[in-house]
């Protein structure tokens, strides 16, 4: 079984595929109750579109029933609790193989074993605490990983099923969640046993003065899950409704999309073409196979980095990337869980809002720092966790300054704190000048409204494609959409453009 | 059966002027926009380029061969003095609204407040906002004390490698409790004060939340790849083409700025004599920088800002930056030594102080000879109360972000360098 070629697919034969045909696994009920999930995925090659217009090979996973593998493999959702079922059908031409990291008991890794070209093979165990574990292929490490084969699988704490009861349809102008929403009076948290810093910072942000919109005006606490009385955010609406992403990728959102009501997951990698070529041309990181993991490690030389499968422009802006770029309202905080699977160590520094690191390869920190810039490392530089509770820095401030593959932020969406003038002031009428400045470009007319940043790795060279072409890497954007006011959306005035 | 095609993006682009500003920013000048009067005012010019004398040694191993190494530099034109790498450090105070008139002599950039978040037309991302081609007076509040820095944020691979960058400390205003501290803005170098909350700290004055230092060190680690200082301003850059942003031909620059080797060691702009390595045989390792330890008189800062000296019983406070493109290991002391750190802020946020949006951290300790790492940008603050004379030793690795040092052991990591420089400690 070779497939080594490659056509080039039209758009339109893509998106004829209609939204919805596409049958995908239910990733979770609304029930309270434990649920049992089954996920079938399959390992296969395809061709993937650099930005620079670069055909790379890739091994992906495929959810069956999708029309295309995906690049990172589909995130797989689940709470505490869960009875999961993950099938694995290696439709690969070499032995791979299926982990988890850090998911079993005592944060063992979960593992399949080899699985054998045009098998299957099943991984079945009970959801673990809420937290961001990655998947991927542990077989000749990193390469099988690098060329493709991981993804994120996210789990939320048993808690998190209970959403608050329809808010909706109330015609007066109040805060959507009101207050903790806990039976316990605690707000909830992306995690089953959260640290008391953690607890505490999700407790005041929809209560403190300093997680204000504006004095008076609170912001709202974080939600886990999109409640079903809730519309779909913005980008992923218009990403939705008007089907501006290939019909698997839409359909993938559509499954997934109320968990990025206030969360974003950030998958990254970083891609040498050279070691691609060579599992293009029948090759494997096998004993003989023409790639030697120990080779591949002291040479790797990435020539392109990705965020979600995608880089630069492709990555920062709402239409081609609306499950990455953040874009809120000021005063609705989101989680950010950001996976490295990529052989660098990266340094992803946010404009605009200092973030929280809440957790690091899964260990709720007791010492909640508030940072600019943090480390992602690769999975082989994760620090042990038997090593960490013997570090004489202790785990928290151990992984607050090495870091790891695999990082939680708390992103506060407050106005941003250095903009000079009275806070009292909405945010509009604060800036009107720079809100309604169109500037000229090429001949089009660019606005600056709504207020955009960028979110990018700052080691810079990974800002590069092909050795170049600044800012083309791995990097997506934070955008302010607008501020709440009396507890509604109320986007920025878009400017007059002639 | 042909393989499956995975496209980048959709095309063409629905929202075709985003794409366009993210590929071909858009230009401007003037400001500043919604003018707040300001507090402080300070100015900057870029780019300057200089030629930094290098010691024989150091020439001996770099790539280029050059005996000087051609950098660009952020200029502070009302100083005579203004033309160091890193750039003059910029000091304000906390609650100060400051207006940057940034003046442009050459081609276009932009300046980045790095860790002050004001409005994106004051941030100096030039794909989220413009790059400006004529003065522009940017405005931003600096409404946290801490360490920041500034920097170019153009082509930025390149312009801040090239040395478009220098420290931006804020300073909390002085609560009055040592005669001898001036006003805030705080002498580079000491005394001052720091927002920390170490109640049990000698000299802590609760409410405002602060610790006197009496020596001040700054440490920015940083390393030159030669062969990038050879290239041009726009080097690699991207192409524009208006009639179809999305060509993937706007993104073929086939450049070198992925394949970073570094081969010039240094700490603040102070570059040390090469006492073992090179680039056959790695690591280059540097001389001990010490307070007398020569700097270019016209480019360079003085090396006491690295080699502190310090009193039994003084604070000094060390603020850390990490200017590189590499992991940096730091190891500050022995084991066993009586200098312990004591790690009070990171990236201009205090850890710790109640009743703030800073309450949820704590301050920690690093012992005398433990290793930690920071990656590029990363900053934190650390206080330290020698208690025994001494010389005590710090040393830093520049650490490969992605490569192992060989095939034969791929665990070891690729340590392209290593810096060193001194606490002195006298009775």
């Amino acid at each position: 079984m070779k497939r080594r070629e490659f056509i080039k697919y039209g758009m339109c034969g893509l998106t004829a595929v209609a939204l919805g045909t596409i049958p995908l696994p239910p990733f979770f009920s609304r029930k309270a109750e434990a649920a049992n999930l089954t996920v079938n995925l399959s390992m296969e090659e395809a061709l993937v579109e650099m930005i620079d217009g670069t055909r790379v090979f890739f091994w992906l996973f495929q959810l069956q029933g999708s029309a295309f593998p995906s690049i990172p493999g589909p995130v797989i959702f689940a709470f505490t609790g869960d009875r999961v079922t993950i099938n694995v059908t290696n439709n690969l031409d070499e032995v791979h193989e299926f982990q988890i990291i850090a998911a079993g008991r005592n944060r063992r890794n979960l593992n399949t074993g080899p699985i054998q070209p045009g098998q299957t093979a099943t991984l079945s165990f009970i959801a673990p605490d809420g937290g961001t574990y990655m998947y991927l292929d542990p077989r000749n490490a990193p390469v099988n990983r690098v060329l493709g084969l991981h993804g994120a699988f996210v789990v939320l704490p048993a808690a998190a099923r209970v959403v608050p009861p329809p808010l909706l349809g109330n015609p007066n102008p109040q805060p959507v969640f009101p207050g903790p929403i806990l039976p316990n009076g605690n707000a909830i948290t992306p995690y089953t046993r959260p640290t008391a810093q953690v607890q505490q910072l999700f407790n005041d942000l929809g209560a403190q003065p300093f997680f204000e919109v504006r004095p008076g005006e609170p912001g709202q606490f974080w939600v886990p899950v999109r409640p079903a009385n809730q519309p779909i955010p913005d980008p992923l609406r218009h990403a939705l409704e008007d089907r501006l992403l290939p019909a698997n990728e839409l359909a993938r959102l559509a499954a997934i999309e109320p968990f990025l009501f206030r969360t974003r997951i950030w998958v990254f990698n970083a891609v040498d073409p050279f070691f691609n070529a060579i599992a293009q041309a029948g090759g494997n990181a096998e004993p003989g196979g023409g790639i030697d993991p120990a080779v591949f490690r002291a040479n790797f030389l990435g020539r392109y980095f990705l965020t979600n499968g995608k880089s630069g422009a492709f990555s920062s802006l709402e239409d081609t990337a609306p499950d990455t770029v953040l874009a809120a309202f000021i005063g609705e905080p989101h989680v950010v869980r950001i996976l490295n699977a990529g052989p660098p160590t990266f340094s992803p520094h946010l404009h605009a809002n200092h973030f929280y690191v809440l957790a690091v390869n899964n260990v709720v920190l007791e010492s909640v720092t508030h940072p600019d810039t943090m480390t992602v490392g690769t999975v082989e530089k994760d620090i042990p966790f038997r090593r960490l509770q013997a570090d004489p820095l202790g785990p928290t401030n151990r992984l607050f300054l090495n870091g790891g593959s695999r990082v939680d932020w708390l992103v506060p969406y407050i106005r941003p704190p250095d903009i000079p003038g009275n806070r009292n002031i909405l945010l509009q009428d604060l800036i009107p000048e720079e809100l309604a400045t169109v500037l000229q470009v090429k001949g089009l007319e660019v606005a600056q409204s709504p207020l955009e940043y960028p979110m990018h790795s700052h080691v810079e060279i990974d800002q590069t494609a092909a050795g170049g072409n600044y800012p083309q890497g791995l990097i997506t954007h934070f955008i302010f959409l607008g501020e709440l006011i009396n507890g509604v959306e109320v986007p920025f005035p878009e400017p007059v453009i002639m | 059966m042909p393989l499956p095609l995975i496209r980048r993006g959709i095309e063409p682009p629905q929202d075709i002027p985003m794409f366009l500003k993210f590929v071909c920013p858009p230009t401007f000048g003037g400001g500043p926009l919604d003018p707040q009067p300001p507090t402080r005012e300070v100015s900057r010019k870029l780019d300057t380029m200089i030629d930094i004398p290098l010691p024989p040694s150091v020439a001996a191993v770099t790539r280029a061969g050059r005996d000087d190494i051609r950098a660009w530099i952020i200029e502070d034109p009302d100083d005579p003095n203004g033309r160091t790498f890193p750039s003059p450090i910029i000091r304000t105070v906390e609650g100060d609204i400051v207006w940057g008139d940034v003046g442009f002599a050459f081609n276009t950039h932009t300046i980045h407040w790095h860790g002050i978040e004001p409005t994106p037309m004051n941030d100096g991302v030039g794909h989220t906002s413009f790059e400006a081609t004529a003065n522009f007076i940017y405005q931003f509040a600096t409404n946290t004390a801490g360490t920041y820095f500034y920097h170019c944020h153009k082509n930025t691979v390149l312009h801040f490698e090239m040395g478009l960058y220098g420290m931006l400390v804020v300073d909390p205003p002085n609560p009055g409790t040592r005669p001898d501290i001036p006003a805030a803005p705080f002498p580079t170098g000491g005394p001052g004060f720091v927002s920390a909350f170490l109640p049990n700290f000698p000299g802590f004055v609760p409410g405002a939340n602060v610790v006197p230092y009496d020596v001040e060190a700054i440490w920015v680690p940083d390393e030159f790849d030669s062969i990038c200082h050879e290239l041009g301003h726009d080097a690699f850059m991207q192409k524009c083409d208006n009639n179809n942003p999305n060509d993937p031909n706007n993104f073929t620059q086939d450049g070198i700025l992925n394949d970073f080797i570094p081969d010039i060691f240094f700490i603040t702009g102070v570059f040390p004599r090469v006492v073992q390595g090179n680039l056959n045989n790695l690591p280059i390792i540097t001389a001990v920088i010490r307070p007398n330890t020569r700097t270019d008189p016209d480019t360079g800062p003085p090396a006491t800002l690295v080699a502190p000296t310090v009193r039994v019983g003084q604070t000094l406070l060390v603020r850390l930056l990490n200017a590189g493109y590499t992991i940096q290991e730091y190891r500050i002391g022995r084991p066993g030594d009586a200098l312990d750190a004591t790690v009070i802020a990171t990236d201009g946020r205090p850890f710790g102080i109640p009743g703030t949006e800073n309450q949820y951290s704590s301050p920690f300790v690093i012992p005398a000879g433990t290793r930690f790492r920071l990656t590029t940008a990363r900053r934190i603050d650390m206080l330290f109360r020698p208690t025994v004379p001494g010389i005590f030793p710090v040393v830093i690795k520049h650490i490969d972000w992605t490569k192992t040092q060989n095939a034969v052991v791929p665990i070891r990591e690729l340590v392209w360098g290593i810096t060193r420089t001194i606490i002195t400690v006298v009775p």
